[in-house]
């Protein structure tokens, strides 16, 4: 929902997002993908692979096209799944070099690869190995593993 | 012996699969959840329907000229392909969605839903559309069951020994029933059972005007087999039809637009729907109905417990023929509606019209009578919206220029446009969508918008 687009990413970030922002486009593509995956669904998107790993340009068009926010109470669902990416977002300066941005790229990659290229008939091995040949600043391997067994596992199983 | 399709023979593995008990549940799931209630011949199940898109996938790969192999391949995705099913099909899929906003009743959560559909009437059309599902759609839940299902792997490596059909695997079938295009030796395939022109559609279409009683599946299929070609782009493979089944295939989407409007969207049918929506969402909130949480291990486990085997229409009804109603609140009068076979509420105001484009619709919509009632959000209402078009397909002009206003790439733009829409080939390998055909009335009818706004009174 065009309208959404900013309680979502100032409900995990404190502030509002910065459409023309390439880092905020980012990220507020990879939540939404998540938010989705997890189980609720925010619009009508399909996502395709692109340079920034799972990208829909549907959503595109509405975090470009933010002109109004209204007043949302999400349901406990959401709320509930958006606390949950908040918490990875804010500590991963304690785990490893990856930014909160690289963070969320990492997981909606190594989801999209494992659940939607290959159904899930791939290694966890081979999907890191995938994610960071097309993703070389993704180079920090053993958080990758770290991510895919934690994050990513637990979102397919 | 099929109403549709007369005989459909089975190949041995085919039995073995079809007489497993996961397979047998969609013997009890309706194709139409409550069509039935307003067209009373709509009595025909996932089950039939599964073994017509088997037949018709394997017409289609016959006439496209695919060997042994492949036609396995098809015809086993295309027998497997429901198997995932929600009991009243996709009423009991849409109740597994979780909430996106908090709403303090049903009728503050129907205003919500109708105003995102009217927001979402004014989009532009989408640059992909082969939208990748989450968990909990249908298609994911079904190549769940088949990756966890020991009975299915052993049937098909019993007949199809990996090394004399190294094609024939599960995760082949799960690729084509997700619709998965990145595997270009499947790319054919993936497109008899995922574009506009599938054998899923086809079967659907045809068998729902027959049980229905309606006019709206007369195809002659015949004819499209006869037609159907098969091209390749950037190594894939591309599936279309001859320009001498350019009006089949009109005609064929034609008349799904009113099979849509006439019996999907009818106004009590729609009401019916979402009664049952409802009922069911509550139901899975841990009164009965297998919840949310556990379902996955519930399909993991399907064949040591046999509850999500009894997850069907049967499970449904029996639960609220034995809850106890209460009149007092919302899901008990819709309980007590469905148990006294009528309808939560009747149409007292509605707007239905055809316009062309999302934006004139949804402009169209605000002037309305039904709309002025709905932003009143009246606590004794329910609104129910339907936005119905011709087809997904622009032409590919208009495609290419809203791309590259929109800066939007991908590398295999083009071959999934082509993959996803109903292409037409010439004699000289050519290939055109069929909107851009000047034969093609899809050229004149893919804007236009049929919206159907209905207000319902509460009872």
């Amino acid at each position: 929902m065009c309208m959404d687009i900013n309680p979502i990413y100032s409900k995990i970030y404190g502030r509002d997002i910065n459409p023309g922002s390439l880092d905020d486009q980012i990220r507020i593509q990879k939540i939404v993908y998540l938010v989705e995956n997890m189980g609720v669904r925010v619009g009508d998107y399909n996502y395709v692979w692109s340079k920034y790993g799972p990208y829909s340009c549907d959503l595109q068009r509405e975090i470009l096209a933010e002109h109004k926010t209204r007043t949302i109470e999400f349901s406990d669902e959401m709320n509930s799944i958006l606390d949950k990416i908040k918490r990875l977002v804010d500590s991963e300066d304690t785990h490893s070099k990856y930014s909160d941005k690289d963070l969320l790229e990492l997981i909606a990659s190594l989801h999209y690869v494992k659940f939607y290229e290959f159904s899930t008939f791939i290694s966890d091995d081979k999907v890191i190995d995938l994610v960071m040949n097309r993703k070389p600043h993704l180079n920090d391997k053993k958080r990758n593993e770290e991510v895919m067994g934690t994050i990513v596992a637990p979102m397919i199983a | 012996m099929d109403n549709v399709h007369g005989f459909i023979d089975l190949t041995e593995c085919e039995h073995e699969i079809i007489e497993l008990p996961i397979f047998k549940r969609l013997q009890h799931i309706k194709q139409l959840s409550l069509v039935n209630w307003v067209f009373p011949g709509s009595e025909h199940t996932r089950y039939t329907h599964s073994l017509g898109v088997m037949h018709i996938a394997d017409q289609m790969a016959i006439n496209l000229g695919y060997d042994e192999e492949h036609r396995v391949l098809i015809r086993l995705a295309g027998l497997l392909h429901d198997l995932g099913h929600y009991p009243l099909s996709h009423e009991g899929e849409t109740a597994y969605m979780q909430d996106y906003y908090a709403a303090k009743d049903c009728y503050e959560a129907n205003y919500k839903q109708i105003e995102e559909k009217i927001e979402k009437l004014g989009k532009k059309p989408s640059l992909t559309r082969m939208r990748v599902e989450t968990s909990y759609h249908h298609e994911r839940i079904t190549i769940r069951l088949i990756q966890h299902s020991k009975a299915i792997a052993g049937i098909i490596a019993k007949h199809y020994a990996p090394d004399k059909y190294p094609l024939i695997t599960i995760e082949n079938i799960c690729h084509i029933i997700v619709g998965n295009t990145e595997k270009k030796e499947l790319s054919g395939l993936v497109q008899l059972m995922h574009s506009e022109l599938d054998a899923d559609r086809i079967d659907y279409l045809m068998r729902d005007a027959i049980f229905s009683g309606t006019a709206y599946g007369d195809a002659e299929l015949g004819y499209l087999l006869r037609n159907l070609r098969k091209e390749s782009l950037d190594g894939y493979e591309i599936i279309g039809l001859s320009p001498k089944a350019i009006a089949w295939a009109d005609h064929f989407l034609i008349n799904r637009f009113f099979s849509y409007q006439q019996v999907v969207f009818n106004k009590h049918v729609a009401i019916l729907g979402m009664m049952v929506s409802a009922l069911i969402k509550e139901y899975r909130r841990g009164m009965g109905l297998i919840d949310r949480e556990s379902l996955f291990t519930r399909i993991d486990e399907h064949e040591d417990n046999d509850m999500y085997c009894r997850f069907t229409d049967v499970a449904f009804w029996t639960l609220m023929y034995n809850h106890k109603q209460s009149n007092d609140n919302f899901y008990g009068n819709i309980a007590n509606h469905l148990l006294n076979n009528t309808e939560l509420g009747k149409v007292v105001n509605e707007s239905v019209f055809l316009e062309s484009g999302g934006s004139a619709a949804k402009e169209k919509l605000m002037k309305s009578a039904v709309y002025s009632e709905f932003k009143s959000k009246p606590n004794d209402r329910i609104f129910l919206l339907h936005d119905l078009t011709f087809t997904k397909q622009i032409p590919y002009g208009s495609y290419v220029a809203l791309k590259e206003e929109e800066k939007f790439s991908d590398d295999a733009w083009k071959t999934k446009l082509f993959q996803e829409s109903i292409v037409i080939i010439d004699d000289d390998h050519s290939m055109k969508l069929l909107v851009d055909r000047p034969e093609s009335i899809m050229g004149h009818l893919y804007d236009k918008h049929l919206v159907m706004f209905r207000e319902y009174q509460v009872q």
